[in-house]
């Protein structure tokens, strides 16, 4: 497994603007996860590597913080908010219905993955829409004011 | 040049502490206990564990005084029910994943939290949630055994690995609750348990010691790690007449407050099954058991029969007292001095923190009392071989004129196996002495178990023996130390009690090789 060579020369572009090698480690992790789709124990190596930084220190990073994904996941990330106003605003059933319809159990930090491999639904904590609760973040959009067929809807239009 | 120094008061007592010291380390010296656990005098200052936060007047918030430099002037309480409030909450807050499994946790009796529980705790929990369970007795070496749910994540395994020995085994994964250390490779560096000795709970525990016998029993012991020419200052805890453990003693000239994996198991030679452990003569081809006066006697008759024939080989393993007993013995033999010390036997490298290539303990001491023939060219005149803990004659049949070996020595080896006479003498452990590490420092090893019944320490066979050729007999090693330090340079104004707890340096030593 390699570092592709656009990636690489991201990294050595992101490593001049930082004072520490180690303070690259953010936007290299996320340029990498979009390389792989997510942080294997083997790309975390080859992180370490590419930074001359310990291994440990990537890990750190990496499990810290729950957008960077340690295992596999579908091809659509369902977040899914159930904090407080979402809740009032009833996510609670929006969930049960997504996990009725995917078949997957929900959960925090990540949940399960469609057989299919198309979805992955997870419970997120405040997105800071509260505007426009009850809301739920697809991949890197927004989607507001939901309902159950607003659902529906949505994933049946997903390419 | 004189130290600049900063007046500053502690508890209400005035305290001068050199500029630039941190407020922990200017009330230890001031005889004023802070509570802690991050903190550690050799690794970096992150004040993450919050235990050591003291009043400073003037300041609004508490100040961690593992990070805080003391200022001239400052007013500094650690007592005031301010800091002890704190200080029960942090523990509160520190302990409320923690198992509380110490009936079962090897820890216990040297353990940080109870420890600092006595004190300031707070007896009862207000905190009823279920707790977060994490990864138990997980070995990740060799040497230790991690039990994650024990940690309260002071980092100091992670800033050892990261600074001390830089092999970045150790990390903090997740985070918040859940947040856990880890290593993410096995950790299998040549200094590993020390993370056990710094580990302030029982989240990492020595292999070789756990479940071995409650602290609570051992008893201690100041010693010298025998396992290389660094001399390492150790403790040694002991516990019904045998050696438990080997752990390491401040000493910030030598080790600071590190030893190697190898020098914490050499305690084992005490009791190996090739020790000697009785006197032995040559009878008809075989060896027999006799006692020590006979094995004595009959190496006695042997040395005053041969005496200036006699070829000597020393060891670099013995004490200073014992080559300078055995170099006075071969003077008035008017046997020549002891030939050269052998090559320490080879494996290791000196390496950037405390190993080094020279595995014997003594080298720089000994060698002051050895001359620089070799062994092998004295044994073709000599009619008598004295040989001292070195496998120095495995193959006695290439030196016919040989008419006697006395051999003495700690362990069982093909020269002792061809001796006339076998005498076992005292190991490290068992006596008090010297060793002259590769500094030129001179540090004092006390003893810590007895040895087998009659064995003694070298210096005292030599100095018996020498009676007979007219010499004194020393009683104790001190007196042997005083003798020696009018005698020989490198001891020059040395007493063997000032040697103290640290040791002393020869003025005449290479200043350059300090550490």
């Amino acid at each position: 497994m390699q570092l592709k060579p656009e990636t690489k020369t991201k990294i050595k572009a992101l490593l001049e603007r930082y004072p520490r090698r180690q303070a690259t480690l953010l936007p290299v992790l996320h340029l990498v996860q979009e390389d792989f789709g997510y942080l294997s124990d083997e790309v975390e190596e080859l992180v370490a590597k590419e930074l001359d930084i310990p291994r440990a220190a990537v890990s750190e990073v990496v499990t810290f913080y729950t957008m960077f994904y340690r295992e596999p996941i579908g091809k659509y990330h369902i977040m899914a908010c159930h904090n407080l106003s979402c809740t009032l605003m009833g996510a609670e059933k929006l969930i049960q219905h997504l996990e009725h319809r995917l078949g997957v159990q929900s959960k925090a930090h990540l949940g399960e993955t469609t057989e299919d491999g198309r979805f992955t639904l997870t419970r997120v904590e405040c997105l800071g829409a509260c505007g426009e609760a009850p809301m739920m973040q697809i991949n890197d959009k927004y989607h507001l004011n939901l309902t159950i067929e607003k659902i529906d809807k949505i994933l049946e239009e997903l390419p | 040049m004189a130290q600049e120094t900063v007046k500053i008061t502690i508890n209400g007592k005035e305290v001068v502490a050199p500029k630039g010291t941190l407020i922990i380390e200017a009330a230890a010296q001031a005889g004023v206990e802070i509570p802690h656990y991050c903190y550690h005098p050799h690794l970096s200052r992150p004040a993450v564990c919050r235990m050591c936060l003291v009043d400073v007047e003037g300041q609004r918030k508490l100040q961690p005084s593992c990070s805080t430099p003391v200022q001239p002037g400052q007013v500094i309480r650690t007592d005031s029910p301010k800091v002890q409030e704190a200080v029960r909450e942090v523990l509160e807050f520190t302990l409320i994943n923690h198992p509380l499994d110490c009936p079962v946790c090897d820890q216990a009796g040297e353990c940080g939290l109870q420890n600092n529980y006595q004190d300031y705790g707070l007896y009862n929990t207000k905190f009823t949630l279920p707790k977060v369970h994490k990864a138990k007795v997980q070995k990740i070496g060799p040497t230790l055994t991690l039990d994650a749910e024990r940690c309260i994540l002071c980092s100091r395994c992670v800033r050892f690995t990261d600074e001390i020995t830089k092999t970045h085994e150790m990390g903090i994964m997740q985070r918040g609750d859940h947040a856990e250390i880890q290593a993410v490779k096995e950790v299998n560096n040549p200094y590993s348990t020390n993370l056990a000795d710094i580990c302030p709970v029982g989240a990492l525990t020595q292999n070789d010691f756990r479940f071995k016998v409650r602290v609570w029993y051992l008893k201690h012991q100041q010693s010298i790690c025998p396992g290389c020419a660094r001399g390492c200052n150790i403790v040694v805890d002991h516990y019904r007449g045998e050696a438990q453990r080997m752990r390491p003693r401040n000493n910030n000239a030598v080790n600071q407050s590190w030893m190697c994996d190898d020098g914490r198991l050499l305690y084992k030679a005490i009791r190996n099954e090739d020790r000697l452990n009785a006197p032995m003569l040559r009878k008809d081809g075989k060896r027999v058991a006799v006692t020590p006066s006979v094995a004595f006697s009959e190496a006695l008759r042997l040395l005053e029969k041969h005496a200036k024939h006699t070829a000597t080989q020393g060891s670099a393993s013995v004490s200073n007292e014992d080559a300078f007993a055995l170099a006075r013995l071969l003077k008035m033999m008017q046997a020549p001095v002891a030939s050269s010390l052998r090559e320490s036997p080879v494996g290791w490298e000196d390496d950037a923190l405390l190993r080094r290539a020279d595995r014997t303990p003594n080298r720089n001491g000994v060698s002051a009392f050895s001359g620089t023939e070799e062994f092998a060219v004295r044994l073709k005149t000599a009619t008598l071989a004295l040989v001292i803990q070195e496998d120095a004659l495995p193959e006695r049949s290439l030196y016919p004129q040989l008419a006697g070996v006395i051999y003495v020595g700690t362990h069982d080896c093909p020269t002792a196996r061809s001796a006339d006479v076998v005498l076992p003498m005292a190991m490290w452990a068992e006596y008090e002495g010297s060793f002259t590490n590769f500094q030129g420092r001179v540090q004092r090893f006390l003893s810590v178990v007895s040895a087998p019944e009659g064995v003694v320490p070298l210096w005292q066979l030599a100095s018996r023996w020498s009676e007979a050729f007219g010499g004194k007999r020393y009683a104790s090693a001190a007196e042997v130390f005083r003798a020696m330090a009018t005698e020989h340079p490198l001891f020059a104004k040395m007493t063997f009690d000032g040697l103290g707890e640290i040791g002393l340096c020869a003025p005449s030593a290479d200043q350059s090789k300090e550490a």
